[in-house]
């Protein structure tokens, strides 16, 4: 069992920069501190016994709108001062684009992937004034928590703070 | 009858029967768990857990409008003297006999099915239905509000053999944006992320369904912080011939759509129920647009070929509701295990209660299986056999060779004890404004500050996220104007392209007055819907109109006081106007618990939806100024009823008399009006409401990007009975039945002998120059368009 995760990008210069301004300005309002929100980015997770190449087929085919979109398979943070938070449904809820996914992929004739989930991540870079990293970690999950998912039924992974 | 899931209910005290119903979360009164227990003694058996949620759902609040068709003993206190009625059914005796008194002959199915339907032509009908979707929005708004419109949609797809929609609308009422939070409200998502939020669910669903957004309002208020309001509706095009439906006994139960979760169990008794924190995930229902769109196709093709006899929507309480209202005049035999799952380990229950979504229940006669199973293949549908319809006035439901369910259709439909409720209305003491002065705000600012008041301001931002394109129906639109900018008071759309017919939709809803008398809320939300209707080329004639009561804890006699005191209204207006209701909704009981248990319940809210029937959508008009020197005229009188008013609000006064609606007079002046601008004597229209004069002559400027020099110096007013200067009183005042038009100056004599002169006032001009100027004895003051856009507009972009 194999599991990929893709990031899919708005190429546009300025794309959701009104909501990660909000983002930054709401942290810093809430007395987090100062944090720099890079981008938000829509994010698919596809299990199962694919291969890369099927999983790029995939992101070209039917995750990336080739005109105003890129795609990334399995990115990694680019510093150590990067990191992502990835939300997610918690198990149970219904992903109805996870679902609608699963089915496209098996439209283009693909049956090696069993489960594909749909979130969202949100790309943060640790600013001066925030260089605790364990400090960072708790503050930034208590600040998704509370301002930027449903924990009814949402749940957030940070990965890349050391 | 087996079953490993019984229930022991018929030895409970009374004190146990009600913890029974609050532990399983059934939301039973005393009185309807003690029915049940007596059918059970009868039956000499226990039931099972699908009997009792079965019971539950199809007794719920939601499903079954108890308060509105129980009785209600009404006692009003007006002027020291006490008057008392009860009603045997307020829906009734109040919305149902108006519309049955009125006796339209282009209502052609009323309060019956899903949806209300009205003619357009000989060959087509309209569907019209407003739901809404209050608690599950709260808790998560994205999957509250996008099953709110995909639920209403479903209505549209189940009403009389299915219709197809072609518009959608949305009104959405939410806390005060930047609030602190504090006790009550700490646990709560802020208003801003459920606003976003819900704007979110309702785009995505709609769009991706490919059926325009195209009429709406939002409104804020504190009280809706807990416990926002979001109001779905859909029109539906269906052929008079199709809008009749049987089931009749051999005919088979196939569902198509959705597979089955645990998706919003309890849906329904969760929906007529307080707010409460740590409720479960199992409540939330997300869901998805593609699913439905692929049923709507299967539906209509089917519908083409008469391949079924009856068709409804799975809503609140499941396959338990959509079953059990179809086969209400037959019985029904339904096996769970051919249901698809989404997951194994699903008990029953669960699959019978599960509010899952997409999903709908046809009553298909089993000749026509294959062919439907072929479209269901070519459309990639999924379809099952759920069992299949009987005559034994039995809902029987198995599972894996056991029967869990054996109930008399008769009991679960017809064995409720009917609600009792006591309601109490005082006559309000009108008190003054709370004028306080030195008067340190000009004429001008107060505009400014209406104009950037949220419920005022543009809408902009969430109507771009909608398609309002879509189908190529849509006529006048959201906005309109040189760019875009200026409000539409309603909707207009071309039904079908080989014809000029087409529908008027809009809607009128303020909650402030309510707070004040709800019996003039009513009446000027129906006003308010009617002349959002006459403004755009609509008409009185082919109108019909929806309630949608959203209201607080009816258990308390003055707030149920409320409630009668709107649906009196509700009726004597409907008269008046002689505009018939043909559906509506109630969602009563919203209310939310803090911490310390204390129960707050939302303003009283009513949401009026009207649509009409245009012969030639060509006569639409909008509401932008055309062009420079002409004259601008104000329809109807303008009173000192300043409570209630934003004008109130803006500068913090509280008291003072709420709009009164003439109903005769103002049917006059919709008559009048409307044979104005089917004549092309009108050159633009927009409605008085929000802000009153001064407001809807700043949005006519900005829509036109022109500008306009108003003299109210030769305006004849009453004297101000208070301190408020007149001349703010006459540009802020809400009073109700009012446009402000625009007129050619060829036109001008001709128009002024179709109105009665003290509701004919010329107040000025169109100016070139985007400009708009207001002068009394001094200019009052003097804004470039420009400004009063930029303030309109600023609330819209700090949200974008």
């Amino acid at each position: 069992m194999r599991s990929f995760l893709i990031e899919v990008d708005p190429c546009l210069k300025g794309s959701s920069e009104g909501r990660r301004l909000k983002i930054e300005k709401l942290f810093q309002e809430l007395g987090f501190g100062k944090l720099e929100c890079v981008k938000i980015a829509a994010l698919y997770r596809l299990e199962g016994e694919l291969s890369q190449s099927e999983a790029e087929r995939i992101s070209k085919e039917i995750l990336r709108d080739s005109v105003a979109e890129s795609f990334v398979v399995d990115p990694k943070p680019q510093d150590e001062k990067t990191f992502f938070v990835d939300i997610w449904y918690k198990k149970g809820v219904t992903d109805s684009v996870g679902v609608s996914l699963l089915k496209a992929i098996k439209d283009i004739g693909i049956n090696t992937v069993t489960q594909a989930a749909h979130g969202e991540r949100i790309l943060f870079h640790q600013t001066s004034d925030l260089n605790n990293s364990e400090t960072l970690e708790k503050k930034v999950v208590q600040f998704v928590d509370q301002n930027l998912l449903n924990p009814l039924v949402q749940e957030c992974k940070l990965t890349g703070l050391c | 009858m087996t079953s490993t899931t019984q229930i022991v209910l018929t030895s409970l005290s009374e004190e146990e029967l009600l913890q029974l119903s609050k532990e399983r979360l059934w939301s039973l009164s005393l009185a309807e768990m003690k029915a049940v227990q007596t059918y059970y003694l009868n039956q000499k058996r226990e039931p099972t857990d699908i009997e009792m949620e079965t019971i539950a759902q199809t007794w719920s609040e939601h499903c079954k409008h108890k308060t509105f068709k129980g009785k209600i003993d009404y006692t009003e206190i007006r002027g020291g003297r006490s008057y008392r009625k009860v009603y045997d059914g307020l829906l009734n005796e109040t919305v149902i006999q108006a519309t049955q008194e009125l006796s339209k002959r282009f209502c052609l199915s009323v309060f019956e099915d899903n949806a209300g339907i009205i003619a357009l032509d000989r060959k087509w009908g309209i569907a019209f239905k407003v739901e809404t979707h209050n608690h599950p929005s709260a808790l998560e708004p994205y999957g509250g509000a996008g099953t709110g419109i995909g639920g209403v949609i479903r209505d549209i797809m189940g009403v009389g053999l299915g219709a197809k929609p072609i518009a959608n609308c949305d009104v959405f009422c939410v806390g005060e944006f930047g609030q602190e939070k504090n006790q009550m409200t700490s646990n709560l998502l802020p208003p801003e992320r459920i606003l976003t939020r819900v704007i979110d669910g309702v785009r995505d669903y709609g769009n991706r369904m490919g059926i325009p957004t195209c009429n709406g309002a939002v409104l804020f208020n504190k009280g809706y912080t807990a416990n926002p309001l979001v109001f779905c509706g859909t029109v539906g095009l269906i052929p008079r011939d199709k809008i009749q439906k049987k089931v009749s006994p051999g005919e088979l139960i196939v569902s198509i759509g959705g597979k089955t979760g645990r998706d919003g169990i309890h849906g329904a008794t969760f929906s007529s129920a307080a707010l409460e924190e740590n409720l479960s995930s199992s409540l939330v229902q997300i869901g998805d647009a593609i699913v439905e769109k692929k049923a709507l196709e299967v539906i209509l093709r089917a519908r083409e070929e008469n391949l079924y006899s009856a068709i409804t929507d799975c809503g609140a309480g499941g396959y338990s509701s959509a079953v059990g209202e179809l086969a209400s005049g037959c019985g029904a035999k339904v096996y769970l295990e051919n249901v698809p799952l989404k997951y194994v380990g699903l008990a029953p229950w669960e699959i019978w209660l599960s509010e899952s979504q997409e999903r709908m229940v046809l009553s298909l006669p089993k000749k026509n299986l294959e062919r439907f199973q072929m479209i269901c293949q070519t459309e990639d549908v999924e379809c099952s056999l759920l069992g299949e319809f009987t005559s034994t006035g039995r809902l029987e439901v198995y599972h894996l060779g056991q029967i869990y369910c054996d109930l008399d259709l008769e009991f679960m439909h017809d064995g409720i004890p009917r609600v009792f409720k006591k309601a109490l209305w005082r006559e309000p003491e009108v008190e003054p404004l709370s004028v306080e002065f030195p008067n340190k705000l000009q004429t001008g600012d107060i505009l400014k500050k209406l104009l950037a008041h949220p419920n005022i301001a543009s809408k902009r931002w969430i109507v771009h996220q909608y398609d309002h394109e879509v189908q190529g129906r849509s006529v006048v639109k959201p906005f309109t104007g040189m760019d875009q900018s200026g409000p539409n008071d309603a909707a207009v759309l071309r039904t079908q392209l080989d014809s000029w017919r087409g529908v008027v939709l809009s809607n009128g809803i303020n909650p402030l007055y309510g707070k004040i008398d709800p019996y003039w809320m009513a009446a000027n939300n129906i006003d308010e819907a009617l002349r959002n209707l006459i403004s755009v080329g609509g008409n009185l004639e082919t109108c019909a109109i929806l309630d949608n009561f959203c209201w607080g804890d009816v258990n308390d006699p003055e707030i149920m006081g409320g409630l009668v005191r709107a649906s009196l209204a509700c009726y004597d207006f409907s008269k008046f106007f002689g505009v018939p209701f043909i559906s509506g909704k109630d969602s009563l009981n919203n209310t939310w618990k803090d911490r310390e248990g204390t129960l707050y319940s939302i303003p009283a809210t009513l949401l009026i939806s009207a649509v009409s029937i245009m012969k030639d959508i060509r006569k639409s008009i909008t509401m932008d100024f055309k062009r420079a020197g002409n004259w601008i005229v104000l329809i109807g009188k303008t009173k000192e009823e300043m409570g209630g008013s934003h004008y109130a609000e803006v500068r913090g006064w509280e008291g003072g008399q709420v709009p009164k609606v003439d109903g005769r007079a103002s049917k006059n002046l919709m008559k009048t009006l409307s044979r104005a601008i089917s004549k092309g004597m009108i050159r633009s229209c927009h409605d008085l409401s929000e802000g009153g004069l001064g407001v809807a002559l700043s949005e006519m400027c900005i829509g036109g990007n022109l500008g306009a020099k108003i003299d109210l110096s030769r305006c004849e007013v009453c004297p101000s009975q208070t301190l408020i200067p007149w001349e703010q009183l006459f540009l802020f005042s809400e009073s109700a039945s009012r446009w402000l038009v625009e007129l050619e100056p060829s036109q001008v004599n001709a128009v002024k002998k179709l109105f009665p002169s003290d509701s004919f006032l010329i107040l000025g001009r169109v100016n070139k120059e985007p400009v708009l100027e207001v002068k009394s004895k001094k200019t009052l003051f003097k804004f470039k368009v420009g400004q009063l856009k930029e303030i309109w507009e600023s609330f819209s972009r700090s949200q974008e």
